[in-house]
């Protein structure tokens, strides 16, 4: 506990990055006491204003709020209760409490899906990394094959052929569709792991197969498979709110993806509910923001153990720069990347 | 919002700068109306005026000519067009139509009855061209001379001529030569219709003009019909507001606000719609729900707990009317119904919380549990899932609304919105609790009633409309035998009786009668139909034929 | 070379079951094309003509084994069948347009954050630890790391809708006949391209970057860099002659690679701009349940993968004289 401390109080971006994601625990974990309206009921009028924006134009009718921001009078009128921080939506229901339990199913499928894919990528990049031979040329194939597979159009497909996908769904499909790139990383670490003096002192010893992948291998992985498992939850964040927003999630959920779609249904943009689009995007963007500085965090912690091998120096240095570009790619993009590394191993 | 960041100096700028990037469209010196019939993707040009599902929506009625069009607003009166008139047998089992003389194709061959005689006989070899059913109403067609042509029907049917001029005439003397009719693109079509000559086409835009051949073109003052296309609702939004489109039928939301504040010049109509309706199971295969929705009080207690103004005010923007009748007619249908059987069921199916609590309670649906909701009479409990299709935004927010009022009253529910095609299937196979689902209104109730009640339409091809599975022997024969008389006195005997068993049953929950969409333009155009000059439905859509009646209409602003 | 071989038949198979897996998931999925193409009919439809619609489309249901191995056949043959939705037209003129439009705008934003990237990468290097490399370095990741279609929609929002500079939809303004020898169109296509080419840019920008960086500041430790201070060459010589180049060759070969997965990546930039490509095609495929599109769709995804992967193989294979002697 104290050395998290530690970490989070010299890592700017650690604290950072931390602080906002509690933020977003916290507001989804407490949602029903930090809001007075339920989420999925119609607790006002149709496309209320935010309340702070109401007060303001009623208190100066003239001013730049009044007149930008609040400039339709009969909506206006409509929320004159200002009784919702954010706003309702077409259906008069209070934004902010969509907001903040949406906050439940976003980070619950972010960290859902971020446990499977890490789960699935550990263990299969782990197999076929240790155990090599046939295991590993089945393994590599599968992740190969996974790699090379477009996983937009495959995750589009496959939650419109399950429909309705409901959070649950759709963390399971993104967990089982993007485990691969995780998996390569692994697989390659696993393998000039395996190759260290300890672990072959290990085997000398005899020790059994499972305590030298838990007690050798597995902690050296930690930093690999924590970076692997923020960016999954990045990415998996990122593909609820395009499912979700393309119509092929459940509309009954509440949930910022589903928030941007009765946008779009609502054509919401185009007939100036200006705050309905901004609420989900702001959250998305916060939280995606936090994210990524938490994965610089780990990267810049991680490192200095990478350093320690001498010998392996420039190997390491390699390794680090070009996990480096990947992550940034896991980010925004499906990880797979078939080349180098598989380049690098089918050269030797 | 934010308008005063458009007047800083920058966006002038910018604005300059795109000005300057887009290109200038030519304005053409003929009269163009711009209109939209249908969303697509990008535009295939298609004009096989069979392919209904994929052609493009201005080929029926502009580039192919009905004989007839049957006016739905005014009682389904005849207008004459290529035809000029028709002649029904006294029993009931022929129709003659009289072929307009001096009508010419457009590239100049003279319109004859062989045209007729012809493209009748291609729907009957090619079963795939027949989409509006005619293959079944009509069995055969003869020649009697060069403008008469005689049709055989399958049955004693008063309404026969009605769906033999859905079907298009298409001249012999090209299809003749189409080795596959069924996969002909038609890119450049030889029709009847006012506009006939594709002047431009690209994916995004196509303009389709008139020329000299047209018939009728003393009356027709628009030179060409053009059609952008669009992909969605939202981008139909911006057009619109923008001031891009003369003629649609699309839903805007909050359309005084959103579309006719906008300029002085957009200007809508809402013309009475078809009946919505939720659908009860009567075969659904959860004994719990099916004991709660074959008790004639619990599907009455369900239409009391709908706030029926409120799902118009908010899901609609308060474009519907209320229906409050049991058995769905509508307002619109009023002399149809009789009012004793109306008033009788009215309190049924009015918006009353307390009386569909105590109703539940004289059903002996109680809260055993102390849940909150409502057990069944045998003490099980019970959810209701009430479906609607994915994407159709107006019920999906009717259904939410109605989940928040069956609530209210003690009832159970959930929202449901699956795909099209799995909504449907939940519906054909009896296995969906509620649906809520629109209905099509002809002329007289017949058409929405047989949709909506005939058991023959029960089978697993069969539409959403009747698949309560509810079935009534006498009801299904009244409505077979509707349009063997055609007596109108008659036929509101016939419907008096129809409407007495439905709402006896309420079989199904209306909840109101939906009203049509339809914006124009008065910048560029007018003699628009509208409230002041209602000559009949106004909608730019295919399947309205009335759609040229309007186009005559027009004149150019000079 | 043995190599590239066993790169080809790795590609092969990872293709078949490409196919396979196209096979079977618009199978599996419920509810049949013709269905959904009457779900918003504004008139009856009647069994009749379900019925006839079928028949129409030539829609017999042989065995699931015949069926696959005619899938197969028309794969390979690059027979891949007549859309539903565009009856009759066939699949590959569907996807012929998208495609185009699709490449084009992954290529160039591609290109545009390849460069812009690689650049700011070099100065990141050159002057790490500056100000600049703390802040840009890591602020075009974190940029990176907004998902796509809260970056589109809020562009759309604010350019197109709000603004009004930029257009809501298409590639270039309706009813022009596209004429790519004259000025005024590629000016119209470079206006339309615009936001979507933004939206595309700015999720790849970032990793250019960091990629760019990380490699000079290796390479900038190696020997010959050192040497090379060493006889006194002057700073700007070391940082571009030498370093950037060396250190754009892996670069080169992701850029390879990001062009396949840009095509898949960008889908929703597409459909939320009404810009005319595939990922525009695949949601009305999906909505209409036009299986074949669907699996045409598919197909070309994955084979747009397979090349510009065996593209970025044969481009690292070219660059790095290490590999050329170990394969």
């Amino acid at each position: 506990m104290k050395g998290i401390l530690n970490i989070l109080k010299n890592n700017n971006k650690a604290l950072f990055g931390s602080v906002i994601l509690f933020m977003f625990i916290f507001v989804a974990v407490f949602a029903p006491l930090l809001t007075d309206h339920v989420p999925n009921k119609r607790t006002g009028n149709p496309h209320e204003y935010p309340s702070p924006i109401v007060k303001i134009a009623q208190a100066s009718p003239d001013g730049w709020v009044a007149q930008n921001l609040a400039d339709d009078k009969r909506t206006l009128l409509m929320s004159k209760k200002a009784e919702h921080v954010m706003g309702t939506s077409r259906m008069g229901r209070d934004i902010w409490a969509q907001l903040a339990y949406g906050a439940r199913v976003s980070l619950g499928v972010g960290f859902g899906a971020g446990i499977v894919v890490c789960f699935l990528a550990t263990v299969i990049g782990i197999s076929a990394g240790y155990f090599g031979g046939r295991v590993d040329d089945i393994l590599s194939a599968a992740m190969n094959v996974m790699l090379v597979i477009p996983q937009y159009p495959l995750l589009f497909v496959l939650a419109a052929f399950i429909g309705e996908a409901g959070p649950l769904t759709i963390a399971l499909i993104i967990g089982f569709t993007s485990w691969a790139w995780g998996a390569r990383v692994i697989r390659a670490q696993t393998m000039s792991i395996s190759e260290k003096e300890f672990v072959k002192a290990a085997e000398v010893l005899g020790e059994s197969r499972i305590r030298i992948i838990f007690v050798e291998i597995l902690p050296n992985l930690i930093s690999i498979v924590g970076a692997s498992f923020i960016g999954s939850v990045m990415y998996a964040i990122m593909m609820e709110a395009t499912i979700s927003f393309l119509g092929l999630g459940d509309p009954g959920t509440i949930s910022w993806g589903i928030m941007l779609y009765n946008v779009q249904t609502s054509s919401s943009m185009l007939i100036g509910a200006w705050w309905e689009l901004l609420a989900p995007c702001m959250a998305l963007i916060t939280l995606s923001i936090g994210l990524a500085m938490l994965n610089f965090a780990v990267d810049e912690i991680a490192n200095p153990q990478l350093r320690s091998n001498p010998g392996m120096k420039r190997f390491e240095k390699m390794q680090r720069a070009d996990k480096k570009a990947r992550a940034a790619h896991v980010k925004a993009e499906p990880p797979h990347f078939v080349g180098e590394k598989d380049l690098a191993s089918g050269a030797k | 919002m934010f308008a005063n960041f458009k007047k800083t100096k920058i966006t002038a700028l910018v604005l300059a700068v795109s000005a300057t990037l887009a290109p200038q469209v030519a304005i053409a010196e003929k009269s163009e109306l711009v209109i939209h019939p249908k969303e697509f993707p990008t535009l295939i040009r298609n004009f096989n005026p069979f392919l209904t599902t994929s052609n493009l929506h201005t080929t029926a009625d502009f580039i192919y000519e009905p004989l007839v069009i049957f006016n739905e607003m005014k009682g389904n009166e005849p207008v004459f067009r290529l035809a000029t008139g028709f002649e029904m047998a006294k029993d009931l089992l022929s129709v003659t139509f009289d072929i307009r003389e001096g009508v010419k194709w457009s590239d100049g061959e003279k319109f004859t009855a062989d045209d007729v005689v012809y493209t009748f006989n291609l729907i009957k070899a090619k079963k795939g061209l027949d989409f509006s059913g005619a293959n079944k109403v009509v069995t055969s067609v003869k020649k009697i001379n060069e403008y008469k042509v005689e049709f055989k029907l399958s049955e004693p049917n008063s309404n026969a001529p009605y769906d033999i001029v859905k079907v298009p005439v298409v001249p012999q003397h090209v299809w003749s030569k189409i080795d596959k009719p069924e996969e002909f693109l038609n890119e450049n079509p030889v029709g009847s219709g006012p506009f006939t000559a594709i002047e431009t086409f690209t994916p995004t835009l196509y303009v389709q003009c008139t020329e000299s051949t047209y018939w009728d073109s003393a009356n027709l003052d628009v030179d060409c019909l053009k059609v952008p296309q669009i992909a969605n609702n939202d981008q139909f939004l911006a057009k619109a507001i923008n001031s891009e489109i003369d003629w649609s039928s699309n839903f805007i939301p909050d359309i005084d606000k959103t579309y006719a504040s906008k300029n002085p010049h957009h200007k809508y109509w809402l013309t009475p719609a078809g009946t919505q309706s939720f659908v009860i199971n009567f075969k659904n295969p959860d004994a719990a729900k099916n004991e709660a929705l074959t008790n004639v009080d619990f599907r009455r207690a369900f239409s009391m707990a709908i706030d029926r103004q409120t799902i118009i005010d908010i899901a609609f923007y308060g474009a519907g009317v209320k229906n409050d009748f049991a058995s769905g007619l509508g307002y619109a249908f009023e002399s149809w119904s009789d009012e004793a059987v109306h008033n009788k069921y009215k309190k049924f199916n009015t918006y009353n919380v307390e009386g569909a609590k105590a109703l539940l309670a004289k059903a002996g649906f109680k809260d055993i549990n102390d849940d909150g909701f409502v057990e069944t009479p045998s003490g099980k409990s019970f959810v209701l899932e009430i479906q609607s299709p994915n994407g159709w935004s107006d019920f999906n927010n009717t259904v939410q609304l109605a989940v928040e009022n069956l609530e209210e009253v003690g009832i159970q529910a959930k929202a449901r919105t699956p795909d099209f095609a799995v909504y449907n299937k939940a519906m054909q196979d009896a296995t969906y609790d509620v649906a809520y689902t629109n209905y099509f209104h002809g002329s007289d109730p017949h058409k929405y009633w047989n949709s909506a009640y005939n058991s023959k339409f029960q089978t697993s091809a069969s539409p959403r409309f009747a698949m309560h599975h509810w079935k009534n022997e006498k009801v299904d024969s009244l409505l077979n035998s509707f349009y063997k008389t055609a007596d109108k006195a008659e036929q509101v005997k016939i419907a008096h009786q129809i409407q007495a068993i439905i709402a006896a049953d309420q079989v199904t929950i209306p909840v109101m009668s939906g009203l049509n969409n339809y914006q124009y333009n008065t910048s560029r155009f007018t003699g628009w139909w509208n409230e002041k000059n209602p000559q009949g439905r106004p909608m730019s859509f295919s399947g309205i034929p009335e759609r040229l009646l309007q186009v005559l209409d027009l004149k150019p602003v000079k | 070379m043995g190599f590239f071989l066993r790169r080809l038949s790795f590609y092969f198979i990872a293709l078949l079951f490409a196919a396979t897996l196209n096979f079977i998931i618009p199978r599996a999925m419920p509810g049949d094309p013709v269905t959904m193409m009457f779900a918003n009919a504004t008139f009856e439809v009647t069994p009749e003509r379900i019925a006839a619609m079928k028949e129409l489309l030539g829609f017999v249901d042989g065995p699931l084994y015949e069926q696959f191995f005619i899938y197969i056949k028309s794969v390979l043959t690059w027979d891949l069948g007549i859309s539903v939705q565009f009856f009759p037209l066939s699949v590959n003129t569907v996807l012929g347009n998208a495609v185009g439009w699709s490449l084009f705008l992954a290529g160039t934003a591609v290109l545009f954050s390849f460069t812009l990237g690689s650049i700011l990468g070099i100065f990141a290097a050159w002057r790490r630890g500056s100000k600049f490399d703390t802040i840009v370095s890591p602020g075009m990741l974190v940029i990176q790391a907004v998902p796509q279609v809260v970056t589109a929609m809020l562009l759309l929002f604010i350019f197109s809708i709000t603004l009004r500079w930029f257009p809501t939809s298409y590639a270039y303004t309706a009813g022009v006949t596209p004429d790519w020898t004259s000025w005024t169109f590629l000016k119209d296509v470079a206006y339309h391209a615009a936001l979507p080419l933004l939206g595309a840019s700015i999720v790849q920008i970032g990793g250019f970057l960091i990629a760019m960086r990380n490699n000079m500041i290796n390479l900038l430790g190696e020997d010959y860099i050192t040497m090379a201070k060493g006889k006194g060459l002057s700073e700007n010589r070391i940082v571009f002659n030498y370093a950037a180049r060396n250190a754009m060759l892996p670069s080169v070969t992701a850029l390879s690679m990001s062009l396949g997965m840009a095509i898949g990546g960008q889908m929703i930039i597409e459909i939320i701009f009404n810009y005319p490509g595939l990922g525009t095609v695949l949601l009305n495929a999906i909505n209409a349940r036009d299986y074949q599109v669907l699996q045409g769709q598919l197909l070309v995804m994955t084979l747009f993968m397979l090349f510009f992967n065996l593209l970025a193989d044969m481009l690292y294979v070219l660059l790095d004289p290490r590999l050329r002697k170990g394969a």
